[in-house]
């Protein structure tokens, strides 16, 4: 009796030294590795892409210019970063599920005159030939510009500037992508109005900078 | 000699995919291109052999009624410290592979060989058996990714060498075209394997 009872301790403290050593070498990993995979260099040329006009020459080189001119304010699904010398511009990444699998689409967007300045679909599983064409530039073309006041639609005619042409063929993927721009429209002006607020609070009050830096996850 | 005994009869005699049958749910899924499936059983290849290693070497203090929740612990470590290294320096080859990396955690050719190999021989000989575990996994799922890859997109590691005239097969290249493929697979092995054993 006395031996099985000890028998049980000696397992259970093996089972206690097993899982502290996990936790140890995983704790030990996290530390290591950092934040370094927030973001992907795909994102990161697509928004330069977007604000300058033409893509950054190595990742490298894109992440350095990226991080000098970004801050990031929101993580989790919909990602947004604020521009810092043009506060009103904001640049987002939104991963949701479309037709076959997830879809990611990244964008920039200026809150002062709600228009979007360019989005693109970096990340796409979508039925190919069909869906696919989402990717494609000519369907990336007619983001440029669009209002989003109240939000985007999908639009079989375009006779108000916030509506845009669905991809023919690919009705599912084409909603899909509606739907994450919204909610991404949605989440960033959230993020802007908090950011704006802290702002103003935190100037009158103390005169200090109040960073919001929001990790909430979505859905 | 042993050893690559060992090696052998784990990778080709016991190819854990085409005889044994294990882990086909991550064969079907990521052998949509050659890159994919690399790096998926290099995941698969570094939790085999850590875990198998670590489990032999302290196969005599494992208690033997939480012997599973021994192995699942070292599994799971290994796994997801992999997956943290594989995000952070290859995070596009992370995002399509999606979860099937964090799966390997209950991959049956891990557990399978942690419970009938390597919980009863020495270090060293376990870590043979796990290297062939993982080479002939890896050898099946790169098989498979080139001949998805190439008759679906006309691509081999995302560089083109169909010629032009060659109009892709996109069937190949969906969920379905895993199933057809693997089946041809193994209609070919099994059709084969008498011939190998007369000739013994």
């Amino acid at each position: 009796m006395a031996a099985a009872k000890k028998n049980f301790k000696k397992e259970i403290l093996f089972i206690i030294g097993l899982s502290s050593l996990c936790i140890t070498i995983l704790m030990l990993t996290r530390v290591g590795v950092g934040s370094r995979s927030e973001v992907t260099g795909g994102t990161v040329q697509a928004i330069l892409s977007i604000v300058a006009g033409s893509p950054a020459g190595s990742v490298d080189e894109a992440f350095t210019i990226f991080n000098r001119r970004f801050e990031q304010i929101r993580s989790g699904k919909i990602k947004a970063w604020q521009n810092q010398d043009l506060t009103n511009q904001w640049a987002f990444e939104a991963t949701g599920a479309a037709m076959w699998g997830e879809m990611t689409i990244v964008g920039v967007m200026d809150l002062e005159t709600s228009a979007l300045l360019g989005l693109r679909v970096v990340n796409q599983n979508e039925t190919a030939g069909l869906g696919s064409k989402v990717a494609e530039p000519i369907f990336a073309e007619q983001f440029v510009g669009l209002s989003f006041s109240p939000k985007v639609e999908l639009s079989r005619s375009r006779f108000q500037n916030n509506q845009f042409d669905a991809v023919s063929g690919a009705t599912v993927t084409s909603r899909a992508l509606e739907g994450l721009l919204n909610k991404a429209i949605e989440a960033v002006g959230a993020s802007h109005r908090k950011k704006c607020y802290n702002r103003s609070a935190g100037s009158l009050e103390s005169g200090e900078h109040a960073s919001s830096k929001e990790t909430e996850s979505n859905e | 000699m042993n050893n690559w005994k060992n090696f052998w009869m784990a990778m080709v005699p016991n190819n854990p995919v085409f005889v044994l049958a294990l882990g086909l749910c991550s064969t079907l899924a990521v052998t949509t291109g050659v890159e994919n499936a690399f790096f998926m059983s290099v995941m698969v290849g570094i939790t085999t052999i850590f875990s198998s290693v670590t489990v032999s070497a302290i196969r005599f203090q494992i208690p033997f009624r939480f012997r599973l929740i021994s192995y699942m612990l070292i599994v799971s470590t290994a796994v997801i410290s992999s997956e943290q290294i594989l995000r952070a320096f290859y995070p596009d080859v992370a995002r399509a592979l999606g979860p099937y990396v964090g799966l390997i955690v209950t991959n049956c050719i891990v557990l399978g060989r942690l419970e009938a190999f390597a919980s009863s021989r020495k270090p060293g000989e376990s870590f043979f058996d796990a290297l062939g575990v993982s080479c002939g996994y890896g050898m099946v799922l790169i098989a498979m990714a080139a001949i998805r890859e190439f008759f679906g997109n006309g691509t081999l590691w995302g560089l083109k060498v169909a010629p032009i005239a060659y109009v892709p097969c996109k069937l190949l290249n969906s969920p379905p075209g895993a199933f057809l493929v693997f089946a041809a697979l193994i209609f070919l092995v099994n059709w084969l394997k008498p011939y190998a054993r007369r000739e013994r």
